[in-house]
């Protein structure tokens, strides 16, 4: 082994002990994965983005809300509301979005369900206005004179993250987000191209009654 | 804002639990049966009827202007045969024109889809499709501030689309769409020119319509759809 010449193997061996630790502690091995058609859950928590383009870091209100059609494949449908920007001048002013699409979840035996992805979405979008603009002294300018108008931008969006159905009613999520989209109003284009992070508690419940037992024999074992 | 796709949400769960309250019902307790049950309906599933609802990006390449715009949008497609289906959709799609102007595109229209293979629409299987049919649309362009005041102009036109597609199955219900189609759009025209400003060398944008004139005005459009069948029509 080569654990003292390069950290690299060291963290590899320690995954190797360390998750399947966990995955003992946990219970996400067990006979039956935890998903199936009938699931609902949904979250709302707070999320932050690092736009590609633009300096700062977005903060927003994030909820979802997803629905397992059949054991592998769920509808899901995302709301961002836009709160503010931090460490940089805000590009935009509102940069509010709206999703729908499709997850693909993998199989696995347990609670945990890792899943990939596509949403189209809109956003709702207005660039702030420059401060330096607002001064009377500020020469003419393109920005000096448009009326910074809020505009609807179509949005492609792909996901990846994971879920720990940690009890009956709620869950543990990790949730990663690449979108990409143009902010189109009366002066220079701005790129709308974001990685967007969320994480936190999630809310759970079995809506057909006989995946319900399926539940709470999970949660029994 | 955010209404109209959390009504689809609820929209295509409700109709779900229903369909599914529905099977409920006729579910036959041996455990045999019921995966009988479940082979019938993947064989019949191929066979028409099938009411779908998606969404929908648009990527709108090769036009006059010369920039891609992207879309968003939605469809629904209702199966008549098993080599039958046809697809209704709505596009919204905008366009920037380097910077100096935007184009947006509203498209609602419909297409037939015909699948050449006799392929039941099965888990984990492509079924290849060729497609054509007509929209509706309107356009509007405007330019940017500049040095000159921006201008912008719209339209109405009708077109006709024709391509190729295919969609995957990932899982008995749902699929994902990845379809061609190059439209053409007969309405009077709106050219774009990008010119220069000789005294202060800033491009700007120009945008001439000849009302009085119908012109032929193309672009491919691919799109990526994600659908769900929600309801069966014929039971």
């Amino acid at each position: 082994m080569t654990i003292k010449s390069s950290g690299i193997p060291f963290f590899i061996l320690m995954f190797q002990l360390i998750i399947p630790a966990v995955i003992n502690q946990f219970g996400i091995v067990s006979a039956q994965q935890f998903i199936n058609k009938g699931l609902l859950r949904a979250q709302g928590n707070i999320s932050s983005g690092v736009m590609f383009k633009s300096p700062g870091t977005n903060i927003y209100l994030h909820g979802d809300l997803e629905y397992y059609l059949e054991p592998g494949i769920s509808i899901r449908s995302e709301s961002y509301y836009f709160l503010s920007t931090f460490n940089g001048e805000p590009a935009f002013s509102k940069n509010h979005s709206n999703f729908a699409g499709v997850m693909y979840h993998f199989k696995t035996n347990g609670k945990l369900d890792p899943y990939v992805g596509i949403q189209p979405g809109i956003a709702l979008t207005q660039l702030s206005k420059p401060v330096l603009l607002s001064a009377d002294t500020a020469s003419w300018s393109p920005y000096t004179v448009s009326s910074y108008p809020v505009n609807f931008s179509p949005l492609f969006s792909a996901s990846a993250g994971f879920n720990f159905y940690a009890y009956k009613f709620f869950n543990l999520f990790v949730h990663l987000k690449y979108v990409t989209g143009k902010h189109l109003s009366d002066i220079q284009p701005e790129s709308l191209n974001e990685i967007k992070l969320t994480f936190g508690l999630g809310w759970n419940i079995w809506l057909i009654k006989n995946k319900l037992k399926v539940s709470e024999n999970n949660n029994q074992e | 804002m955010r209404t109209p796709n959390i009504l689809l949400f609820f929209f295509l769960f409700s109709v779900h639990l229903f369909a599914q309250e529905k099977n409920n019902s006729l579910i036959v307790p041996a455990a045999k049966i019921g995966e009988e049950s479940a082979m019938d309906n993947k064989n019949k599933s191929g066979e028409g009827g099938q009411f779908s609802l998606g969404m929908r990006n648009t990527i709108s390449a090769f036009g006059a202007s010369g920039y891609n715009g992207l879309g968003y949008g939605g469809q629904f497609r209702i199966r008549f045969a098993k080599k039958l289906n046809t697809e209704w959709y709505a596009d919204w799609i905008t366009t920037d024109l380097g910077g100096l102007g935007k184009r947006e595109d509203g498209h609602i229209g419909w297409s037939v889809m015909f699948y050449p293979l006799s392929q039941s629409p099965e888990k984990g299987k492509f079924s290849p499709y060729l497609l054509a049919g007509h929209c509706f649309d309107y356009t509007k362009v405007s330019t940017n501030w500049t040095s000159f005041l921006p201008d912008s102009k719209h339209r109405l036109s009708t077109a006709v689309q024709m391509g190729l597609g295919a969609n995957y199955m990932l899982g008995e219900k749902t699929d994902v769409s990845l379809s061609a189609q190059y439209m053409s759009h007969l309405g009077n025209e709106i050219e774009t020119e990008k010119k220069t400003s000789e005294i202060s060398g800033e491009k700007y944008l120009v945008i001439n319509q000849e009302k009085s004139t119908l012109g032929l005005e193309g672009h491919l459009l691919i799109t990526l759809s994600i659908n769900f069948i929600i309801a069966d029509l014929k039971k």
